[in-house]
């Protein structure tokens, strides 16, 4: 069976001037040469800390930004070389749930107009008691019931748990086959949090789903996911199905990375792995591995040459050289 | 022996709906060198009880009752004129999202050295020499005092609200989600830096996060609240290994780990009440899986049920084994 999502060798370069004066440009290589595959019906999550590049991935995935270069096939059509109206057919395939549902709803709008809006843009339902099937359909699905209490609200009167049903409802609403949701939990409280996740379990099954799944968290991640990719510095430095990685990670950042993730028992002591610094930003990167700096393990060899990622075992791929 | 004594501490904000009971009849102590951690949902008060502590709410905010107790002196008999001297000397406070707030276009050595100014009678030079030390207190590089804040990056510049906080020599400082918006190698090294200072000053502190597996990893007792209120209050360990409030045990069932097996999550159904007009009762009666008839009708009592653990629940008794297997 062909991977729902194939993407080859991604790369996003922001450009900008060096200076506020100069006219030389530099290049923020947000994502530099990606490749990966999502099987049908997956959740694969795409970890890293803040500005590793995760975001820019999932956007140019779904073309909301245009690459600088690279390939993505969703079930084999060539997402990057549509035109423009191909794309918009294609568009009801892949959708988005974004991180804020204060700001990714539009507050003028209730919940009736909001999700309508998909069908009418899409011309889908062209009458208004379909649209309606179709719209109670779906916010039972994401169970914001009882409907009658929530489709003639506006945002505003919604708690942050219900706005991002909503939005949830919004993305399903053309019954898309690939998902990309950013951080969809982050902005919600714990208590809300567990419901919410639950909720895009038990959509992925029922809509048949396949997701590209993108958080900083990483027990987050292992609750959700059938895959992690971990990326640093818009690079992917480990990738595996999720249990393995968390708890046998191979590449130095991912082992930092897992034992830094403070866990809920007081009782339990651990070993963290300290490692100095912050992400630096994609500008002017390091010769050899982009982790190099940062690396307890690195060796002379990290320094010249960039390691690329390879496979070590069933289903794992590693990018370091020490492997 | 404790440094800090929050006795029924009531908070209150006027909004044009009527008053929001945004910190009602807390009690909580925080002991010399100690870290206390007060965790909760967002808009549950621990900001505010923060706040009342430093004598510092907004316009619409008013301390109703109680007491807050500072090394023996009750902070709300005092006038603003002496909570002036208090506040920073004795007791500071890193704000929330404050590393964002640093003013961009003066160095951050200044900036610094502007607290100490205001505060001390001592001359520039010996301002800024603090500012040295301070620097080094905090693992910054004090050849970067002149460097301005876009120089920093976030956790640089959360350790320079570290620093701020420090300035005056405090004995208590308390921390408003001060890793939140950071990543989680840097959220340890600010956390580790936290610890040696409370180590090496002798330093007491509170901790105000949301986010239960920080608590649990650098506080030695922790407070819980919901909607306005402590629910429960003991030792971190106590309190993860046998809670005995049902908010509690639901909040830790919530967060999901990266050790051990995988296990299912538990929610709370709702969502946390309006505050202005709470359920009557307990206030978590609503989403309380065990909730009785008595539980919307009277409030619980907020009492000491094991030595050094206090809790507002009406069936305590009943739930004690139910909750102490389920919260691990």
């Amino acid at each position: 069976m062909p991977e729902e999502l194939l993407v080859k060798d991604l790369k996003k370069w922001f450009s900008r001037r060096s200076g506020f004066f100069s006219r030389k440009r530099e290049f923020v290589r947000a994502v530099d040469g990606i490749s990966f595959e999502i099987e049908k019906g997956e959740v694969l999550c795409l970890a890293g800390e803040s500005g590793c590049g995760k975001t820019t991935t999932g956007r140019v995935i779904l073309r909301l930004i245009e690459p600088t270069s690279g390939h993505v096939y969703l079930h084999g059509v060539d997402v990057l070389s549509l035109k423009k109206r191909e794309l918009r057919k294609m568009r009801p395939e892949m959708q988005m749930i974004f991180q804020d549902p204060y700001e990714s709803l539009d507050p003028r709008m209730d919940v009736f107009s909001i999700l309508a809006e998909p069908l009418e843009v899409n011309r889908v339902a062209a009458r208004y008691s379909e649209r309606m099937d179709r719209v109670e359909k779906v916010l039972e699905d994401v169970r914001l019931v009882p409907i009658q209490e929530f489709i003639r609200r506006f945002p505003h009167e919604l708690s942050g748990g219900q706005r991002q049903r909503v939005a949830i409802a919004r993305a399903l609403m053309l019954n898309p086959r690939f998902m990309v949701a950013d951080e969809p939990v982050s902005m919600l409280d714990a208590s809300i949090r567990t419901e919410i996740l639950n909720l895009l379990t038990d959509l992925r099954e029922k809509y048949d789903l396949t997701f590209l799944y993108i958080t900083h968290d990483l027990a987050q991640a292992r609750y959700v996911g059938d895959e992690i990719m971990i990326m640093y510095l818009g690079k992917i430095v480990e990738r595996g199905p999720m249990e393995d990685v968390i708890l046998e990670p191979i590449h130095p950042y991912t082992k930092a990375l897992i034992s830094n993730v403070p866990i809920s028992d007081p009782t339990v002591e651990r070993k963290r792995i300290l490692i100095s610094g912050e992400t630096p930003t994609p500008i002017n990167l390091p010769e050899g591995c982009r982790f190099c700096p940062r690396c307890i393990e690195a060796r002379t060899i990290c320094k010249q040459e960039e390691p690329e990622l390879r496979q070590v075992g069933e289903d794992r791929w590693v990018a370091c050289c020490e492997t | 022996m404790p440094i800090l004594e929050v006795r029924d501490l009531v908070t209150h904000y006027s909004t044009l709906q009527g008053p929001v009971e945004a910190v009602d009849r807390v009690n909580f102590t925080v002991d010399e060198g100690h870290t206390f951690g007060l965790a909760g949902e967002s808009g549950c008060g621990k900001t505010t009880a923060a706040l009342s502590i430093m004598g510092l709410l907004p316009s619409n905010g008013r301390v109703i009752g109680g007491q807050i107790i500072l090394d023996g002196e009750d902070l709300l008999q005092k006038d603003e004129s002496e909570l002036k001297k208090i506040r920073w000397k004795k007791i500071s406070m890193v704000f929330q999202g404050a590393m964002n707030a640093l003013n961009p276009v003066i160095n951050v050595g200044e900036q610094i050295a502007e607290v100490i100014l205001e505060k001390e009678e001592i001359t520039k030079d010996e301002a800024w020499e603090r500012v040295r030390e301070l620097y080094e207190l905090v693992d910054l590089d004090p050849s970067r005092v002149k460097d301005f804040p876009h120089e920093f990056s976030g956790g640089m510049r959360q350790r320079v609200m570290i620093a701020m906080a420090l300035a005056l020599y405090p004995k208590l400082v308390i921390a408003d989600e001060p890793i939140t918006a950071l990543d989680v190698i840097v959220q340890n090294q600010i956390l580790d830096l936290m610890k040696n200072l409370q180590k090496k000053l002798n330093l007491s502190q509170i901790l105000i996060t949301h986010d239960l597996s920080v608590i649990a990893e650098t506080c030695e007792k922790a407070g819980i609240m919901y909607a306005g209120k402590l629910v429960e209050h003991a030792d971190t360990v106590e309190i993860y290994k046998r809670p005995l409030h049902p908010y509690t045990s639901a909040l830790i069932g919530a967060y999901p780990s990266i050790v051990g097996e995988k296990r299912t999550l538990k929610f709370i159904p709702g969502a946390p009440p309006n505050l202005i007009n709470p359920p009557k009762g307990c206030r978590f009666h609503p989403r309380c899986p065990y909730a009785k008839e008595i539980c919307g009708k009277e409030e619980p009592e907020y009492l000491e049920k094991e030595a050094e653990h206090f809790v507002a629940c009406h069936f305590v008794d009943e739930l004690r084994d139910i909750l102490s297997l389920e919260g691990i």
